[in-house]
């Protein structure tokens, strides 16, 4: 079975080119748009791969990553955190609470789907 | 009321009753000579009389009259009018008296007329400059006010008065808190004193202050008076309201946001939409019409962004940060002042540094986060670590137990703050200071509470020439210390208690009578250097510091006249260093001057030499001074003025070497002593080679 990747973000538009691309790719993928439906989406059918927006409404990006990384059964879910925020510390921010990657916006749709095509080494 | 005694009254009673008793005289000679002489005697009589009264009439009208009148005049000069003449008759006996007074008459006059102007001028020359300072305070748009160390307003302008709420309540000799927050004041006041004691005279730093109970916010800055011996008696304290300043603050952030972040979005969008179009020719027609529109839409979200941005631009004002540098132990400390009471316990660790920041708002929002952390966590001991890394200064807060989730922390941010700072929360003081806070674990069991901050680059260190490198001291019998054994031996290094010191001396030779004139050291602790454990003393050495010495540690006779000797200050850091591990840089030389203090003293624990440690562990590197390994693994302690400056690199190394130690599986106290023993044994031997060398040379 294709490898599943759970897209939150608020932006629709970013939503749906990216959920174009990812199904092109063959990934199976899911769209939320706030944290704490993103989390209940995790929590109904764990991806292997979450993109996930910073500043989504609700929990906030930082805090639904922190979420993740928190439950020992998601443990081996990565995260990418895409982000208007481009600041160094944000990033390193992001990092320390244990997305795998952070990603600013804007950003090539090629690359990022090539980095996931690696990172779930498919 | 008694009548006043004149020359004339006193000397025409004497010359009346002189002429009564020479008529008295004459009646008398003419009964006893009969009647027969009575004419004769009346006729010579009569003429004698006449003869004296006309003399009494001459020297009543020469002397005494104009005596009187000299006396009267003299008396109307010297209380009444200096400029009133003498009205003495034109004939009189006076003659040099009359001169001598009317002389001084002039004299007083002038003299009088001269301070009259004198004083005039001085009046005119103070009302011209009271003119000028109300002129000048007038046309202030900053508020101005003097205060006492009281607080008790003791001068003001009218920008003060209308800031701090008019002056139906403001005045002079009132209290100022009412009207502007205390802490800040007394914030900036505590550490403008700071400044004062070490060496700053310059105006500190802009601080916000909250005024009018906390509606307005205001940016002041604070200088202290000195009284005429330099010791402080009051403060002037200026401010302007922070109303317009902070936001055209507030706007270049939007506008910066705008240009950056909020780009990043739309373009995104726009990218993406693009990129899907042109790598899929051959879309069906509704999904190519939706990625079109979305093309369209973000082009224009775009265009009016841009023009946002340029308007933005066009209508922005100046403004200012108000940061200032702040040393991190002071932080701390306001830190430590302001938890009193709190059932919170907070462990200074790492390597005191400058940090570029507002000193208030960051002390409030480490006290919330501190008090938040405590009353969520029910943890009570916390370490406040420091540390660097490249241009950013991390302020950590750590604790045993699990980290704050990422929302409970945005909550207690987005929580206005107290303590007279006006509406800010903590993330509009993180956003200021370009900064966030997160939580994350911190080893085994702990966490912490990160907050990065920039660096000062230019922090107000006082840098000193590098110390030439003392000869390396190899004595086997000093340190040859005990092989560790019980508590030392068995436990991890990293868990031991170490005490790094350093010894400043009148020279290098201890042999030559060279002795201590300082003795720093801090306490480390389960890896953690603890800050605010540290020993400093001032030794008198009994004898001149060499001005070489002097440009080395900048410690002069005048400032260790009134220390006492070496012998009574080392059985408070043999107290310090108890059931610690000794660590110098160069130990062999530190220890001779402990040991030869005597004192019935012993320092018997094991030392670490971390020349020696660095030798061992990087035997490739030539160079094994205290700069050039610190420049090595990228560890600066910026305070070089700082007495524990050396104490506190040499502990910073430490636990950088420990690291490498690990590494390479050393991990108990035996090996590593067993290790720096060989090390010291070989260069000993190689020095010696050496000096043999050159003496069989030359």
């Amino acid at each position: 079975m294709s490898a599943s990747i759970l897209v939150a973000d608020d932006e629709p538009n970013i939503v749906l080119s990216l959920e174009f691309l990812l199904k092109q790719a063959g990934f199976r993928v899911r769209t939320v748009s706030d944290g704490e439906a993103a989390l209940a989406a995790i929590a109904q059918e764990p991806p292997d791969l979450v993109l996930l927006d910073v500043m989504i409404p609700g929990r906030d990006g930082y805090a639904v990553c922190q979420e993740i990384r928190g439950n020992p059964a998601w443990r081996g879910m990565r995260i990418i955190m895409l982000t208007a925020k481009g600041g160094e510390i944000q990033r390193e921010k992001g990092l320390s609470l244990g997305a795998d990657e952070y990603v600013t916006k804007p950003f090539s749709t090629r690359e990022l789907v090539e980095r996931i095509r690696r990172m779930l080494g498919s | 009321m008694a009548r006043e005694r004149t020359v004339s009254g006193i000397l025409g009673a004497l010359l009346i009753g002189f002429a009564l008793l020479l008529a008295a005289g004459l009646v008398a000679l003419a009964v006893m000579l009969g009647e027969a002489a009575t004419r004769p005697v009346a006729i010579v009589g009569g003429a004698l009389v006449a003869a004296f009264l006309a003399l009494a009439g001459l020297i009543l009208h020469r002397l005494a009259w104009p005596l009187d009148r000299l006396a009267l005049d003299a008396g109307i000069i010297a209380r009444e009018n200096p400029g009133h003449r003498l009205g003495l008759v034109t004939r009189h006996w006076l003659g040099r008296i009359a001169e001598g007074i009317e002389a001084m008459r002039g004299r007083l006059t002038s003299a009088e007329s001269h301070g009259t102007r004198a004083l005039a001028e001085a009046q005119n020359q103070g009302a011209e400059q009271k003119r000028w300072l109300e002129a000048i305070l007038l046309d202030l748009t900053e508020g101005i006010v003097v205060c006492n160390l009281q607080h008790q307003v003791l001068l003001y302008n009218q920008a003060a008065a209308d800031l701090l709420g008019g002056t139906q309540s403001f005045g002079l000799g009132r209290s100022l808190f009412p009207f502007l927050a205390r802490e800040p004041v007394l914030h900036a006041l505590e550490r403008q004193m700071q400044r004062l004691e070490s060496g700053w005279a310059a105006p500190g730093p802009r601080f916000m202050c909250g005024a009018g109970g906390g509606e307005r916010l205001l940016g002041a800055r604070l200088g202290v008076v000195l009284d005429a011996k330099s010791a402080p008696n009051g403060y002037v304290l200026s401010f302007t309201e922070l109303g317009e300043e902070e936001t055209a603050l507030a706007k270049r952030d939007d506008l910066l946001e705008l240009a950056t972040q909020g780009m990043r979005a739309p373009v995104a969008n726009l990218r993406a939409a693009a990129e899907t179009l042109s790598h899929n020719p051959d879309l069906p027609d509704a999904q190519r019409a939706a990625f079109q529109k979305v093309v369209l839409d973000e082009s224009m979200a775009l265009s009016n962004q841009l023009e946002a941005l340029a308007r933005g631009y066009r209508e922005l004002g100046g403004g200012r940060w108000m940061m200032a540098e702040i040393h991190t132990n002071d932080l701390i400390a306001s830190l430590n002042r302001h938890l009193m009471g709190a059932p919170v316990q907070l462990t200074a660790t790492g390597l005191p540094d400058w940090l570029y920041g507002d000193s208030l708002s960051l002390l409030v929002l480490l006290e919330l986060l501190l008090r938040q952390l405590h009353s969520a966590t029910g943890a009570e001991a916390f370490d406040i670590a420091v540390s660097r890394s490249e241009n950013r200064i991390y302020l950590d807060l750590i604790w045993r137990g699990e980290p704050i989730p990422a929302q409970q922390l945005g909550s207690w941010l987005n929580r206005s703050l107290i303590g007279g700072l006006g509406p800010l929360t903590g993330q509009a003081v993180l956003h200021r200071h370009g900064s966030d806070a997160w939580s994350q674990p911190a080893g085994p069991g702990m966490a912490r509470l990160r907050i990065p901050l920039a660096s000062a680059q230019a922090g107000p260190s006082r840098e000193r020439p590098l110390r030439p490198q003392r000869p390396e001291f190899y004595d086997f019998d000093l340190l040859r210390h005990p092989v560790p054994t019980g508590r030392f031996a068995e436990r991890p290094l990293k868990q031991l208690t170490y005490v790094a010191f350093d010894l400043e001396t009148t020279g290098l030779k201890p042999a030559d009578g060279d002795e201590v004139v300082s003795i720093a050291g801090v306490r480390i602790v389960n890896g953690r250097i603890l800050t605010t454990e540290t020993f400093e003393r001032l030794v008198n050495p009994g004898r001149p510091i060499p001005e070489t010495s002097i440009r080395f540690h900048g410690i002069t006779d005048e400032m260790v006249r009134d220390k006492p000797p070496f012998a009574m200050v080392l059985p408070a850091f043999h107290r310090f260093a108890a059931d610690a591990v000794l660590v110098a840089h160069n130990a062999a030389f530190d220890i001779t001057f402990l040991n030869r203090a005597g004192g019935g003293l012993s320092f018997d624990q094991p030392v670490v030499d971390t020349l020696l440690l660095s030798a061992h562990l990087y035997p490739a590197e030539a160079d094994h001074s205290l700069d050039a390994i610190a420049a090595r693994l990228g560890l600066d302690v910026v305070d070089r003025h700082s007495a524990v400056h050396d104490s506190l690199l040499t502990a910073a190394i430490l636990l950088r070497l420990l690291d490498r130690c690990e590494e390479l599986g050393i991990t108990r106290l035996g090996q590593l002593i067993a290790a720096t023993d060989m090390v010291g044994r070989l260069r000993a031997h190689q020095h010696g080679f050496e000096r043999h060398a050159a003496g069989s040379a030359s």
